[in-house]
């Protein structure tokens, strides 16, 4: 009787030999889900699940039971970086793949968005007040003198804003199941660090307490799945600057050739050649005209699911289970405080991030105390009308970045 | 305890029977009931577990970056968790003391010879004469 069962069941697994191409079987030539665009599928994509809602709810513990993250990825939830140096259209095609792709565009760091409170209170509005030494800086004074000993601590300003960015992408990424292009990323800032203290703009010292803080920061942070890096010679780049004649670049003493060149090889040499062994690097030298429809058709060709366990490439992206991307995910919404306390780095040795007691004074109470809507976190606020008396929760996130 | 106190409850018995034991001092002070006390000593622990309770909102939403009345059902709630906590410490405290009380009481009653009353004396009993020289 045995005997007569495991016959039986041998007859039934037999191995059938497998044909060798796909195309005889009557199989699709492509079986891995690659990343599709617009165009190519004619029409809207669809979406798996509802996305969460993760700038009003928190995410955390329990909740992990019944919303698993993965459940709402499908092949287009990649993170895209857009790379490039100054005036190389980075903007126009990270907008342009975000519309194709269907993902959420992120801009580059500016100072709408960084001193623009959450009640829409404008804090450059304190600069008249603010002491010398702890204005709120932005890009138009780096590019007006960048000889200025504020600019090791405004570099740093605009990394800390870049981490938060980059914590928020990925947290849209997991919450929402959308894929996300940024403009720039935190993890290439440091190419104007390098620059900058390779033009002599700021100290070695500067520098080092940079690194350290990077260095502390970084780990934390899932590398993107591909940077687009956009290439265009030093001469063009001096050219296009004079053509889009913004007031602030024209003529300005930062944007020297030596500063680009340097700039350039950062992201070259250093840069590119540390992120290619993780994400995928698509190079295009837009010099002469930049067609973002072949970028699509490039991207449209990539797998990302072609790599092991056994390679560093996409080794960000390749957490076993689902427990490990609901950690993930929980941190990156709920803890970003605790991602964005890795800059507290503790160097008292450079005098330029150092500032006089007396002026920290004054900073804080015009900055956290008179300042509107600064005193208290966003929503509680009574000051702004907020009501407060019987409100509970967190009321949002810690700073939410994701403007657009 | 209690149990403890009711296992011994047959040697008491024949101990009772001399009548001697209870008239011990010690004893008759340990069984005196304490005098009322004050309001404010009665409610010591709810009122202070209820403050800390009640105060412990505000340190919240100090960290929490909110004004300190923000929720004010938080404040409420972990005042009114204090208070209850209080009233049950406070019931812990006194049977512990009664407990104890009661075990000095029954070790008394067990074993008078350890226990000497002692004499009464006058102060010009115990002081000796004194002369200032030296």
């Amino acid at each position: 009787m045995a005997l007569h069962c495991l016959a039986a069941v041998a007859r039934c697994c037999r191995v059938q030999p497998l044909p060798l191409s796909s195309a005889a079987a009557g199989l699709p030539a492509v079986q891995a889900a690659l990343i599709s665009g617009k165009t190519m599928r004619g029409g809207p994509k669809s979406w798996i699940k509802e996305p969460w809602p993760y700038k009003e709810r928190p995410y955390r513990g329990l909740k992990s039971f019944f919303d698993t993250t993965r459940s709402r990825w499908d092949e287009n939830t990649r993170l895209i970086v857009v790379e490039g140096p100054p005036a190389a259209g980075k903007e126009v095609v990270a907008r342009a793949l975000a519309e194709e792709f269907e993902m959420q565009y992120m801009p580059a760091a500016s100072g709408d968005l960084v001193y623009i409170n959450d009640y829409g209170y404008d804090l450059r509005q304190l600069n008249d007040k603010l002491p010398h030494k702890l204005k709120l800086l932005q890009i138009d004074d780096f590019l007006k003198n960048p000889y200025d000993s504020r600019m090791g601590s405004f570099q740093i300003n605009w990394f800390e804003f870049k981490l938060s960015q980059y914590i928020d992408a990925l947290a849209h990424l997991m919450n929402t199941g959308q894929g996300v292009v940024m403009n720039k990323c935190v993890l290439s800032d440091f190419v104007y660090m390098e620059a900058m203290c390779n033009a002599g703009f700021v100290s070695r010292g500067v520098r080092s307490v940079y690194r350290e803080i990077a260095q502390q920061c970084m780990p934390f942070l899932q590398r993107p799945h591909l940077v687009v890096y956009l290439d265009i010679p030093v001469a063009e780049v001096q050219k296009r600057i004079k053509a889009r004649a913004r007031p602030s670049e024209v003529g300005s003493p930062a944007l020297t050739d030596q500063f680009l060149q340097s700039l350039e090889a950062t992201y070259k040499e250093s840069w590119l050649k540390s992120i290619s062994e993780h994400s995928e690097v698509l190079t295009y030298d837009v010099s002469q005209e930049t067609i973002v429809e072949h970028m699509v058709d490039d991207i449209e060709k990539l797998n990302f699911e072609q790599y092991g366990f056994q390679t560093d490439k996409m080794s960000d992206w390749n957490r076993k289970s689902d427990d490990e991307w609901d950690a993930c995910r929980t941190q990156y919404t709920n803890y970003k405080d605790h991602l964005m306390h890795n800059m507290l780095v503790p160097r008292f040795d450079v005098p330029e991030l150092m500032a006089e007691q007396e002026d920290m004074k004054v900073f804080y109470e015009l900055y956290h105390e008179t300042a509107p809507g600064q005193k208290y976190r966003f929503g509680f606020n009574p000051s702004m009308g907020d009501s407060v008396l019987f409100k509970l929760g967190d009321g949002g996130k810690y700073r939410d970045t994701t403007k657009y | 305890m209690a149990q403890r106190v009711t296992c011994c409850h047959a040697a008491a018995a024949v101990m009772f029977q001399g009548g001697e034991e209870d008239d011990h001092p010690y004893v008759r002070v340990l069984e005196t009931p304490a005098p009322e006390r004050p309001l404010l000593a009665r409610y010591l622990q709810p009122i202070s577990w209820g403050g800390i309770g009640f105060a412990s909102a505000f340190v919240f939403n100090l960290f929490a970056r909110k004004p300190p009345l923000a929720g004010i059902q938080r404040h409420i709630a972990l005042g009114g968790i204090g208070w209850v906590a209080g009233l049950y410490i406070n019931k812990w405290i006194e049977s512990n003391s009664a407990e104890r009380d009661a075990v000095l009481k029954h070790y008394i009653q067990l074993h008078p010879e350890d226990f000497p009353v002692p004499e009464r004396k006058k102060y010009s009993e115990i002081l000796q004469p004194w002369s200032p020289l030296r």
